[in-house]
């Protein structure tokens, strides 16, 4: 198995815990890199770009039109990373100096609204907590808003940027559910659910995003 | 798709310490903002908040918890197959504040530590969700839970949301020059910005079986929900209100109601320039020239950041019982475009449909339609 990044259907396989997340450059997957992308904190780095990975790689165009898609992503630490180093800025002169830039971005959902700007989202935008099943409560919460009729794509995703010793575990990975999949030829995977449970078109169980990946 | 009703609720802030206390005080127009204590705000432009005087972790984990365990405490029996979803946007502040420090944090820090330390305090199954949606997360966690029941996945959810006060976030805020200098003052042509509140709140929902156990024939039910995205920048509102619109639209039509259905409307109503703005922009698009009330408690509160939307909805249900909607406080002057609708005394509520929404950082924005209903 080897570490990096790249699709379902093609490139190298993630490794969610093993080795350090290669971040591409932004030449490497944006046509046009979002505005800020300078100013992204890791976390946000990581998420906007498995996120635009998984649209191209479902050949869902993210050009000037706003689209009614939504994303879920799970994350166990969220934004700890670049809490502390905003907090660290605040401890001199009374706060004064804190960074309006960084404090931006210690909301998870900041990482959300970036992607929402760049790929012109306008479906549902939500961060959900983790379980030691990477993606599982991200991919739960997504089919149940594709149930909900109000949206019929969603992106669903994990992506985290740990401190201290668990920093190694970083890494996001996303992809792309359909209700009724039209964007693609045929869908890559179907899932379903039973139960309260996903399965696979094997009859498989889906727990984690990773089982979607053959992991 | 089963019917779902709000059951029970509870609430705590710096206006009082019980849904009572809030409504009777929120409805004089008393204000729980005032000059904090607990943060030097010294080298600040802004030195106001609604905080809880004198609040302590006692013997919780951490102020949160401390709060949540006296919101808590106000609930009948939480039955325990019942689903927890814990919403909050902060839950690590004093986690990361204790590291930067030097003391020992507080063994509660990931969103999800918040859920179980809920189960185990009140005794219930380890399930559910975590959910952080900038200032719209008790709301979207309002809407999942309403989906979950919907589907039949589970007949009961609380929903639990606490967010304080804290120098992590009034730097923050402060460093964005969204906070007031003065005082709350939603929708007045004077307003300046938001000032933070601490709040906790919970809130039990139900399928229709399981609603019945209820003697109160009068409920309080959820018929809408929606969720959207500005997809315009990560802090400020799409001035347009296109995001919010499209959230309100899908609400109403998840409900089988139109505009002209909805009765009140609790708006986010932060006191600042552009959220208010907005908001009136969206009034003018969703009601035409109609001026139905609407209200913000935020002047009264505090912005409670991801407990708003919880704390809202539940004296939403204050207000279809009492059929009268609380006043804006902090009010002096409205905006030419609130005119009519906005008011710093109680109005009557004329209708049995009210429309609550929060708008978050990120773009995001959530919808709810509550409906009083005459069950049997």
């Amino acid at each position: 198995m080897k570490d990096g990044w790249g699709y379902l259907r093609g490139g190298s396989r993630p490794s969610p815990t093993r080795g350090k997340p290669m971040i591409p450059k932004a030449s490497d997957i944006f046509d046009q890199a979002p505005q800020r992308y300078g100013r992204f904190d890791k976390y946000t780095r990581l998420g906007c770009a498995a996120l635009a990975l998984a649209l191209r790689d479902a050949a869902i165009d993210c050009g000037n039109e706003q689209r009614s898609i939504g994303i879920v992503t799970s994350s166990k630490w969220e934004t700890t990373k670049v809490d502390t180093e905003y907090y660290h800025g605040t401890l001199k002169e009374g706060g004064a100096f804190a960074s309006p830039n960084l404090f931006s971005y210690t909301l998870p959902g900041v990482m959300l609204g970036e992607c929402a700007v760049q790929f012109g989202v306008k479906g549902p935008t939500v961060c959900v907590g983790e379980t030691e099943k990477w993606g599982e409560c991200a991919l739960a919460t997504a089919l149940r808003l594709l149930d909900s009729m109000t949206v019929s794509v969603m992106v669903a995703g994990w992506v985290d940027d740990p401190p201290g010793e668990s920093a190694d575990a970083a890494g996001a990975v996303a992809v792309v559910l359909e209700r009724v999949p039209q964007t693609v030829p045929g869908p890559v995977k179907w899932i379903r659910r039973h139960e309260g449970r996903l399965y696979d078109e094997n009859g498989r169980e889906v727990v984690s995003l990773f089982d979607l990946f053959g992991l | 798709m089963s019917q779902v009703s709000i059951m029970d609720s509870a609430l705590a802030c710096a206006l009082g310490s019980s849904s009572e206390e809030v409504w009777t005080r929120l409805c004089r127009g008393d204000s729980a903002i005032g000059p904090m204590d607990d943060i030097d705000t010294d080298q600040l432009d802004c030195h106001n908040a609604a905080a809880i005087s004198g609040l302590s972790r006692g013997k919780e984990p951490n102020r949160i918890c401390s709060l949540m365990r006296f919101t808590l405490e106000q609930l009948a029996p939480v039955p325990a197959d019942t689903v927890v979803i814990w919403a909050g946007v902060k839950g690590n502040v004093e986690y990361v504040e204790a590291l930067a420090e030097g003391i020992e944090p507080p063994t509660i820090r990931q969103p999800r530590d918040y859920r179980q330390w809920v189960c185990r305090y009140l005794g219930i199954e380890d399930r559910g969700i975590e959910v952080n949606a900038a200032c719209a997360s008790s709301t979207v966690a309002i809407a999942l839970a309403m989906q979950m029941i919907a589907q039949g996945e589970c007949s009961r959810v609380l929903v639990c949301a606490a967010d304080i006060v804290s120098r992590f976030t009034f730097t923050g805020f402060a460093a964005l020059k969204a906070l007031s200098p003065t005082v709350c003052r939603p929708f007045d042509v004077m307003r300046d910005g938001l000032c933070l509140g601490d709040g906790a709140g919970a809130m039990l929902l139900a399928d229709s079986v399981a609603a019945s156990d209820c003697v109160d024939r009068l409920v309080v039910r959820l018929s809408g929900w929606g969720i959207s995205n500005d997809a315009n920048h990560i802090t400020g509102p799409a001035r347009d209100g296109s995001g919010l619109i499209d959230a309100i639209r899908q609400a109403l039509q998840s409900a089988d109601l139109s505009a002209a259905d909805v009765a009140a409307w609790c708006t986010h109503g932060t006191g600042t320039v552009y959220n208010d703005a907005m908001e009136l922009t969206v009034l003018e698009e969703i009601f035409g020239s109609r001026r139905l009330p609407l209200f913000s408690i935020k002047g009264a509160v505090g912005h409670t950041l991801g407990a708003a939307g919880v704390l809202e909805t539940a004296l939403c249900v204050r207000a279809l019982r009492e059929q009268e909607v609380p006043p804006t406080v902090g009010l002096r002057r409205a905006e030419p475009a609130a005119g009519g609708s906005v008011s710093n005394e109680c109005q009557p509520l004329q209708g049995n449909t009210i429309l609550t929404t929060n708008s978050g950082f990120g773009g995001v924005n959530g919808a709810l339609v509550l409906q009083l209903i005459q069950d049997g």
